[in-house]
């Protein structure tokens, strides 16, 4: 982040600590880039750089209040930028190591199961590995047929907070599941 | 999710926000509750009769003042811990662990040096006096640390765990009357780490499920 960044970043957030959306959306704009960049200098151009800022700018989103505009805006940005690609970092290699536990479990011919066995049993290794949260508002959306009201209203979340939990989730599906990352 | 869409989504959702307060306020905000309690507390149940001989006792004080240090310092560290960006080094983790480590050294050291026979290891009315502060001060902690921003809810929730329980031996210490070293190192400094390891299992889970990846707009 230049010098230059940091004083618009600063300036961006006062105003979006006002409610200023228009200034919040430039700003998570700025962040991107910057994050990525971040990401990319120290993990290399894998495929989860994306996850690392989405995750980095759902936190922003919701430490922006914890932002202290008489400190510098670099710290507070880069605590939220590294925490989250560490967490995203640990979470690709459980997922890695999983699937390579299952590459190791079909032995025996009686265990040959149908196309379609696969793919269930691959659903439900791919939903046991999401977070508790975003495991909660699939289910309750795909398997039980509630609707995004529904499942914010048991959960206690907002009904933007149940799409973007579940949008998470989905992409973490996707990806587990041998899909194409989006984005 | 495009992070084009994120962007739009998360701008739609916000609002003005109410600044958190610094650290440095928040922390003497939870010392003056946390003081106000354990002031309540030894109020309430009385000091011991003999403060006045006691706090002439080297390992009364350097008990007390290891204490003192801890909730300090601890506090300090946790609510600075809960904003991100404003820990100045990890390394000030070390002031309240070590603090802690020489409350319970003093009372080891006592026990290789002191002859007397041991009665009473446990006694019920320290216990519940730690047990009842530490989850009071504990709790309250855990709320202020909540409502700001714990990247790392494993560190936050001990080292705040440390304050807890440290204020509520502190009271504790005052109050009990007991100098058997055997007693205050089973009956306050064993107590005081079994209340500390049930606040930082709770809280950890509560900050985790706060903080990673469920608060949303």
């Amino acid at each position: 982040m230049t010098s230059e960044q940091e004083r618009q970043s600063a300036a961006w957030m006062r105003l979006a600590q006002g409610g200023d959306q228009a200034a919040y959306a430039s700003l998570l704009a700025m962040l991107t880039s910057v994050t990525r960049r971040f990401a990319r200098a120290r993990v290399g151009d894998v495929g989860w750089v994306d996850d690392v800022v989405q995750e980095t700018l759902l936190t922003i989103h919701g430490a922006r209040h914890t932002y202290d505009p008489a400190r510098p805006f670099a710290p507070w940005f880069y605590a939220i930028a590294s925490s989250r690609m560490i967490d995203v970092l640990r979470r690709e290699r459980r997922v890695r190591s999983r699937e390579i536990a299952d590459d190791t479990l079909p032995e025996s011919p009686s265990e040959v199961v149908s196309e379609s066995d696969i793919d269930v049993k691959a659903i439900h290794a791919a939903l046991a590995a999401l977070p508790a949260r975003q495991r909660d508002v699939i289910e309750g959306m795909k398997f039980r047929d509630e609707s995004v009201r529904d499942v914010a209203g048991r959960t206690k979340m907002s009904e933007s907070a149940v799409k973007v939990t579940a949008h998470r989730g989905y992409r973490t599906l996707r990806r587990l599941l041998g899909g194409r990352h989006e984005d | 999710m495009k992070t084009d869409e994120l962007i739009l989504e998360l701008a739609k959702s916000a609002g003005p926000v109410t600044r958190l307060a610094p650290p440095s306020v928040r922390v003497w905000r939870w010392l003056g509750m946390a003081a106000t309690l354990a002031a309540v507390a030894v109020i309430a149940i009385g000091p011991r009769a003999d403060l006045g001989a006691a706090v002439t006792r080297p390992a009364f004080v350097a008990s007390l003042l290891a204490l003192l240090v801890a909730t300090v310092s601890a506090a300090a560290v946790a609510l600075a811990m809960s904003v991100p960006g404003a820990e100045r080094s990890p390394r000030q983790r070390v002031l309240p662990i070590a603090a802690v480590v020489a409350w319970a050294l003093t009372w080891l050291l006592m026990i290789a040096t002191s002859s007397a026979g041991h009665a009473r290891l446990i006694h019920a009315g320290c216990a519940i006096e730690i047990a009842v502060l530490g989850m009071v001060s504990g709790w309250t902690l855990l709320t202020m640390l909540r409502r700001a921003a714990p990247l790392q809810p494993a560190w936050t929730a001990g080292i705040a765990a440390i304050a807890a329980v440290t204020v509520a031996s502190a009271a504790t210490q005052v109050i009990c009357p007991i100098d058997d070293p055997a007693h205050q190192l089973v009956g306050h400094v064993l107590i005081a780490a079994l209340v500390g390891l049930a606040a930082f299992v709770v809280g950890r889970g509560r900050l985790a499920r706060t903080w990673l990846g469920t608060r949303r707009p």
